[in-house]
C-alpha cells in the first residue's frame, strides 16, 4: 500500500484520544495524593489503557 | 461543562470535584441551554464543535441567564483563539489540550476569587483587582481591555505607590491567558544573578547551581511576565533581555538549547518619559520593544474622588482580616481626601491599616492618627495645594499658617518670607485669633 492509499490523518481524533490519557492520569495522581480508594484509582488506570489502544489501533489503520 | 466527549467529561469533572467545587456536564448544545436556564453557574466550560450546533450557540444562553458567569473555550489549538475572541468577546479564557490539572486549577482559583473580590459593599473591583470610578480611571480600564485583547507589551509609567503592579495583573486578568502571572523587581535581583533569574539555568552553570533552574520567562509560559523597575536593570543586561524579546527564545544559562517561550512583557517604573530620554536608565532598542503600549497611570492627585472608595475597600480589607466592624465617618472621610497623599495608594493603605491597628476594639468608628502623612511623605506634603472654592481671606489666611509652620513659628522670618511688615503679620493673626481658636503661637 502507498501512501496515497492511507486514510488521511485526523489530527482532531488523535488529540482528543491524547487528551483522554492525559486527564485520566492527571486524575489518577489526584486521587493517588487525596487517598481515593484504589478501585477508582484502577478504574481510571484501566480507561488510559483502553484509550492507548484505541489509539494504537487508529495508527494502524492509517 | 459543555462537551460531548463523554470519556473526557467524566474524567475532567472527577478532577474538578477533586479541586473541592462543583460540576454539572452537558453533552449538546440543547442540554446546555436546559442546564443554563436551571442553574446559576460561575464558569462554564465550553467545547466549540458539538454534536447539534456549535458552542457560539451556547453563548446567547450565558448572556440570557448567566450574565456573569466567566466562560472559557476548551480548544486543541492555539490559532482559533483569535478567531473565538472576535465572536465571544476579549473576557474568554481558553483551555488548551492537552488540559492538566494546574491549568483547571489556576482557571477555577483565579475566576472564583476574582467573584468572591468583585463586589464589597458596592465596592466594584475591575479586572478583580482596581478600585476606582473616576473618569481618569474609567478610561484606564477601556485601556486595558483594548491592550489584552493584542499581544503587545506594555510599559507602565506610574508614581511610587500608583498600583503599578495591580495594573499588570489587571491586564493579565483581562486576557483570560491560562498561564501564570510571575512578577519580578528588577531593582532587587543582584547584576549576577539577573540572567539566571530571568532565563534560568543548568545543573553546573556556574558555583552554586547545584541543580537546574527554571527561569521567569519560562514560568510565565502562555502567561504575563510582569518586569517591575525595568529602568534599574545595569544596561549591559538589557541586550540579553531584548534578544528574548525579539526573538521569543531563551537559552538556559549554561545550556546550549533554544527554548521557545511564549509570554507577554509588562514592564513598570516610576520614571517619567523625559527621565528615561535624557538620563538613558533604558536603550533606546529595549525601550522600543517594551512600550508597544505605553500606560501611564494617575497619581491619587489626579484622581481624588477615589479616595473614598479605595478608603473603604482597605477598611472592609482589614475588617474582614480581623473580624472586625469599624466604620469610617464623614469628618474621617473628609481629612482623608483634603490630604494629598505624595506615598498614593500605598500611603492611603498603610494609613487605613495604622488607623485599623491603633483603634479601641470598643470603638465604631475608624480613629485615624493626629498626624495622616508617613516619614517619606513630609517633603511633598507640606505645601497645600490652592483649591477652586475658597475665598481670597482663606488662602491668606492659609498661606501665613503654612509659612509660619515652614519657620517653625518664627515670626520676623515668615514676615520676611511672606514680603509683609511684622506689624501686618501681627494684625492678621490677631484677626484669626479673634474668629477662631486656632493657635498660632510659636512651637
Amino acid at each position: 500500500m502507498t501512501d496515497t492509499e492511507h486514510e488521511p490523518l485526523d489530527r482532531h481524533a488523535l488529540r482528543n484520544m491524547l487528551n483522554n490519557i492525559t486527564m485520566n492520569a492527571e486524575l489518577v495522581k489526584l486521587m493517588v495524593q487525596q487517598d481515593v480508594p484504589n478501585d477508582q484509582v484502577l478504574d481510571s488506570v484501566e480507561k488510559m489503557l483502553q484509550e492507548c489502544k484505541h489509539c494504537a489501533r487508529y495508527l494502524n489503520q492509517r | 461543562m459543555v462537551d460531548d466527549d463523554a470519556s473526557f467529561t467524566e474524567a475532567t469533572a472527577k478532577i474538578i470535584q477533586l479541586l473541592q467545587h462543583e460540576v454539572q456536564v452537558a453533552g449538546s448544545v440543547e442540554e446546555a441551554r436546559s442546564c443554563l436556564q436551571q442553574t446559576s453557574f460561575d464558569i462554564v466550560l465550553l467545547d466549540i464543535m458539538l454534536p447539534d450546533g456549535s458552542g457560539f450557540e451556547v453563548l446567547d444562553s450565558i448572556y440570557r441567564f448567566n450574565r456573569s458567569a466567566h466562560i472559557a473555550f476548551i480548544t486543541g489549538h492555539v490559532a482559533v483563539k483569535n478567531i473565538i475572541r472576535s465572536v465571544a468577546g476579549p473576557e474568554v479564557s481558553f483551555l488548551l489540550k492537552p488540559i492538566d490539572v494546574d491549568k483547571i486549577r489556576n482557571l477555577l482559583s483565579r475566576v472564583v476569587s476574582a467573584n468572591d473580590n468583585h463586589e464589597d459593599e458596592g465596592i466594584t473591583r475591575h479586572f478583580g483587582v482596581l478600585v476606582g470610578e473616576t473618569p481618569v480611571m474609567q478610561g484606564l480600564y477601556t485601556m486595558i481591555e483594548r491592550v489584552a485583547a493584542s499581544s503587545a507589551n506594555v510599559l507602565i509609567q506610574g508614581q511610587s505607590g500608583s498600583g503599578k503592579e495591580l495594573v499588570a495583573r489587571a491586564i493579565h486578568n483581562a486576557t483570560g491567558c491560562e498561564g501564570a502571572f510571575v512578577a519580578a523587581n528588577c531593582g532587587a535581583i543582584p547584576t549576577e544573578l539577573i540572567a539566571s533569574e530571568l532565563f534560568g539555568h543548568e545543573k553546573g552553570a556556574f558555583t552554586g547551581a547545584s541543580a537546574r533552574k527554571i527561569g521567569l520567562f519560562e514560568r510565565a509560559q502562555g502567561g504575563t511576565l510582569f518586569l517591575d523597575e525595568i529602568t534599574e536593570m545595569p544596561l549591559e543586561m538589557q541586550p540579553n533581555l531584548l534578544r528574548v524579546l525579539e526573538t521569543g527564545k531563551i537559552c538556559r544559562v549554561g545550556g546550549s538549547q533554544e527554548i521557545d517561550v511564549d509570554c507577554r512583557v509588562l514592564s513598570a517604573t516610576n520614571r517619567s518619559r523625559e527621565e528615561l530620554a535624557s538620563k538613558q536608565y533604558l536603550r533606546e532598542d529595549i525601550y522600543f520593544r517594551l512600550a508597544v503600549f505605553p500606560i501611564d497611570l494617575p497619581s491619587l492627585q489626579e484622581r481624588r474622588d477615589d479616595i473614598p472608595l479605595l478608603a473603604q475597600a482597605f477598611l472592609n480589607e482589614f475588617n474582614q482580616k480581623q473580624n472586625t466592624a469599624y466604620r469610617l465617618d464623614e469628618a474621617s472621610m473628609e481629612r482623608l481626601q483634603q490630604y494629598s497623599w505624595p506615598g498614593n495608594i500605598r500611603e492611603l493603605r498603610h494609613a487605613i491599616q495604622r488607623a485599623h491597628i491603633l483603634t479601641a476594639p470598643e470603638e465604631a468608628l475608624l480613629q485615624l492618627p493626629d498626624e495622616l502623612s508617613s516619614p517619606f511623605a513630609s517633603e511633598a506634603a507640606s505645601p497645600t495645594a490652592l483649591q477652586a472654592g475658597k475665598t481670597i481671606e482663606e488662602v491668606e489666611k492659609q498661606l501665613i499658617i503654612e509659612t509660619l509652620k515652614a519657620t517653625q513659628g518664627a515670626k520676623p522670618e515668615a514676615a520676611d518670607m511672606l514680603g509683609i511688615s511684622l506689624k501686618t503679620l501681627y494684625n492678621r493673626l490677631n484677626q484669626y485669633q479673634q474668629s477662631s481658636n486656632i493657635s498660632l503661637e510659636s512651637g
